[in-house]
């Protein structure tokens, strides 16, 4: 019974492993930031296909500013033509939603599960595995990861970019496509701003309501033909979650970066970009903790303040070497420092990649890419929280090759690839995958394929020790006992976790300008990483040799497996010419997970029960005339935890006009259903329940 | 795992075998066409100073001597809502009578007064174009081509530009 119980407790331990994922900043690489709207095919001369030219003319404009124009007979691989479930979000959609953060924005893409989990912290997943830290999800930015290894996590609070500075996000769902980067098992989400010569002039963007206040400025220019750059600037103010009586739960959050980007392309072959951005923000999150006095042992509720600063470059060199071959060259360096409920961590992180394309011949088009990483972490925990070893460096180097094989000319492509990545931690791993394209007539298209990927165990996973419960005196006996948890890799061969992962997909346009989505998938993980408790001892009290607390060790062992699958439906199209909808639908299904009776099957990292089995999401796009839009959206997710959190009906509203077309102000209302609602539970976390609350605000945007 | 490991790396390298022997094709760079397809875009998101008949053809001319000119005269039949394009290529470095959208490469300020008229947009070439008072201005960066509008020059021409157009303009000028 005790035991069991302890395995229960020991799952608190992922609010140790949250606290600290908020130490680290971004790292880097990947060297392509668009790899699915520009890809390279120059198997066709543009003067030898009649039906090239219309193609191009009937692209929409916005595809049109990103086609460069010694490559327009270069067929773009367009989402339409991709053997993968991509959904992707135009500054448009961004532009009308009534969003302010990128989680946020995510919520509108079908299999992605996005909550609030409290002030700034958010949790984002795609297929599953839903936690703070996102830890099966790849985020880039412009081609710069900003998955953190260490903890295999995301900081959505410190990516800063103003939304509108953001020429799209990619969203990619399931492992086949990530061609790039370590541990992306579930999926991608590629977010790309805007070419500094796309954003020429001024824009400014302030919103103030009743929970949040922002402001943006950019402003873009260019000397010549050649040179073209932005600055920006951002700051909020966000006074997060609230208590379920509408209380804050913390201090408001305040957040700013500033931040350039300059393109130079002295010549139609090559092309530079050089990016740099410094952040700021204080945090505040209101946690218990145990208190740190052992011989008291007490949970303390304690508003915690925090504060980060982050330093990014990034450069990046493409060359189109000819129309064949082209190639690009990225070197990034990040540092960062993190304060969180007294632990302080500091970051550096040093990263080259070079990607290459190459147009072999009218069957075969190669993709190669390489890349070399070290990160350089300290970690000095506060006496409830620390690392054996606060510091430590890890080098990580990856590639990955793959062949489209074009079968039947625009009808049936085959690709073949894999990632392969050496590590100290899993040595040399391949991760190989097969992909099938058919397009069966212009309305119809299928593919499915077989991929494999693998999530390698952070830091934070493999070696740890936490001041994380106290044991109440009703159940150990007469008096409460704190209890110190620790674990360690269970043996020195901690595999990373596994999956394959099995897909299929069909791509409909019926008619009507209306377009159907659909995908479907089976993950079947293996060696998940569990947590097994292996000994518990009594802590003495110096001098008196009377215990005082508890420690129980633990290891990490790939203890479990687990299979979940599922299907999302996008389905887009307009009612009227003047409204235009998407529905965006997603199931999630878990099988249970035989082996956990096992008792040494220990407690796994991650509760499958905290992502939504349905999610339903439905756009509106209304505009009345030129000057007026309504933006309408409403959700539906479903309970989380066995009903612990209730299933949820949201709206979001945005009405927008325009006095003149530079002018648009707006009037935003978020979560209108309900005066708050609980959008996530850690249920074994010590940490209070958090809702977010209804929320209007006015908005003005301007162009100058 | 291994026995679907070892077809996959066969059936790739053989790929790869035939890739080296398949001889690759060449082609070339289109400025003009890329051109061609941002003004047809363009013209959806404009509304045209109506004289009576929305569905009178909408009469674009190019100037002659600008080697974008076939790649503007594809756009000839095309259709904008209910009206067909008529494209027209002529010397328009006096004028433009007759036509709705002009397209004349680049200019300067005087030459755009000149061939500025009521009812006439211009579309023209450079980031300079605008400035000079023309309409809209397809500006080359690196390899892409960007649009700018300059939405006075459009609003005394009679031209009426959407929203969206706006938003997509690398630059507007008020």
């Amino acid at each position: 019974m005790l035991r069991m119980l302890f395995v229960g407790k020991l799952l608190s331990s992922t609010g140790a492993i949250i606290v600290l994922a908020m130490s680290m900043s971004a790292q880097a690489e990947v060297v392509d930031p668009a790899p699915f709207l520009v890809r390279s095919e120059g198997e066709k001369a543009a003067t030898t296909v009649p039906g090239d030219r219309d193609r191009l003319l009937e692209l929409p404009l916005e595809d049109l500013l990103t086609l460069e124009s010694t490559s327009v007979a270069k067929k773009r691989q367009r989402v339409d033509d991709s053997a993968a479930a991509v959904f992707v979000m135009t500054q448009e959609d961004i532009s009308r939603s009534t969003a302010s953060s990128i989680p946020d924005l995510l919520r509108m893409v079908p299999g992605v599960e996005v909550a609030d989990i409290q002030s700034s912290a958010t949790a984002v997943s795609i297929r599953g595995f839903n936690s703070l830290l996102s830890n099966t999800v790849l985020v880039m930015i412009d081609g710069r990861t900003v998955y953190v290894s260490a903890v295999s996590g995301v900081l959505w609070d410190q990516q800063l970019i103003p939304l509108s500075d953001i020429e799209r996000i990619e969203v990619v769902r399931g492992t086949g496509a990530t061609l790039w980067g370590n541990n992306a098992v579930n999926g991608i989400i590629n977010i790309i701003s805007k070419h500094s010569s796309d954003s020429q002039g001024g824009t400014a963007e302030f919103r103030a309501g009743t929970r949040k206040r922002t402001a943006n400025l950019s402003y873009g220019g260019r000397h010549g033909d050649a040179l073209s750059y932005r600055l920006y600037a951002s700051g909020l103010n966000d006074e997060g979650t609230t208590d379920a009586q509408g209380h804050d739960l913390a201090k408001p959050s305040i957040t700013g970066a500033i931040g350039t980007r300059v393109d130079f392309q002295p010549d139609a072959r090559n092309a530079f970009t050089l990016q740099s951005d410094y952040s700021h923000g204080r945090t505040s999150i209101a946690m218990r903790r145990v208190s740190p006095d052992l011989s008291r042992p007490a949970y303390e509720d304690k508003r915690f303040d925090g504060h980060f600063e982050g330093v990014r470059l990034l450069g990046r060199w493409a060359r189109t070497q000819s129309e064949l071959l082209d190639w690009s060259l990225q070197a990034n360096f990040d540092h960062g420092t993190r304060r969180d409920l007294e632990a302080r961590m500091a970051r550096d992180l040093a990263d080259m990649s070079f990607g290459l394309r190459w147009k072999a011949s009218r069957v075969h088009e190669f993709s190669l890419g390489l890349d070399a990483r070290v990160v350089r972490d300290r970690i000095d925990g506060n006496p409830g929280l620390y690392f054996a070893a606060p510091a430590a460096t890890e080098y990580w180097f990856s590639g990955y090759v793959q062949d489209d094989i074009s079968l039947v000319p625009d009808r049936l492509r085959l690709t073949l690839g894999s990632k392969i990545e050496h590590n100290r931690i899993s040595g040399v791993e391949a991760q190989p995958s097969a992909k099938l394209f058919a397009r069966l007539s212009s309305k119809l298209a299928l593919w499915g394929g077989y991929s494999r990927a693998m999530r390698t165990p952070s830091r934070l996973e493999r070696n740890f020790t936490g001041l994380l419960n106290v044991f109440p005196g009703s159940v150990v006996g007469a008096s409460d006992v704190p209890v110190v948890q620790s674990w360690t890799s269970g043996s020195p061969d901690l595999k990373p976790e596994r999956l394959n992962a099995y897909e299929m997909g069909l791509r409909a346009k019926p008619g009507g300008n209306w377009s159907l989505d659909v995908s479907a998938f089976l993950n079947d993980y293996s060696h998940i990483l569990t947590v097994v408790p292996v000994a518990l001892r009594p802590i003495l009290m110096p001098g008196s040799g009377m215990p005082m607390a508890l420690r129980m060790d633990s290891v990490v062992v790939n203890g479990g497996r687990l299979r979940t699958y599922g299907i999302e439906a996008a389905i887009s199209g307009r009612l009227m010419p003047y409204w235009k909808v998407d529905i965006a639908l997603s199931q999630l299904h878990c099988d249970p997970d035989a082996s956990a009776a096992d008792p040494a099957y220990g407690v796994r990292w991650v509760d499958q029960t905290l992502s939504p089995k349905v999610q339903v999401n439905l756009r509106n796009a209304i505009d009345i005339g030129d000057r007026i839009s309504v933006d309408a959206q409403l959700r539906y997710v479903g309970e989380l935890a066995n009903g612990a959190v209730g299933d949820r009906v949201g709206a979001d509203l945005r009405l927008s006009w325009r006095p003149v077309p530079t002018v648009e102000l707006s009037l935003i209302g978020e979560n209108l259903i309900q005066a708050r609602q609980q959008e996530y539970l850690m249920p074994n976390l010590l940490r209070p329940d958090a809702y977010a609350p209804r929320s209007l605000s006015g908005q003005v945007r301007l162009r100058f | 795992m291994r026995d679907i490991r070892k077809p996959l790396i066969a059936a790739w390298l053989s790929a790869c075998m035939v890739a080296m022997a398949c001889p690759a094709s060449a082609q070339g760079s289109d400025v003009g066409r890329l051109k061609a397809a941002i003004m047809l875009n363009v013209l959806r998101f404009v509304t045209v100073p109506g004289n009576g008949d929305a569905n009178r053809p909408l009469r674009l001319c190019v100037e002659r001597t600008i080697a974008a000119a076939p790649d503007f005269q594809q756009l000839d039949g095309r259709q904008i809502g209910e009206r067909p394009i008529n494209v027209r290529v002529a010397e328009l470095a006096s004028g433009a009578p007759g036509c709705d959208i002009a397209y004349v490469g680049a200019r300067n300020a005087a030459e755009i007064a000149r061939i500025s008229q009521y009812g006439l947009l211009l579309v023209g070439d450079d980031s300079s174009f605008i400035n000079a008072g023309g309409a809209v201005g397809l500006v080359r960066f690196g390899n892409q081509i960007r649009f700018e509008i300059n939405a006075k020059a459009a609003r005394q021409a009679g031209f009426v530009i959407s929203s969206k157009l706006m938003r997509l303009a690398a630059r507007v000028q008020l």
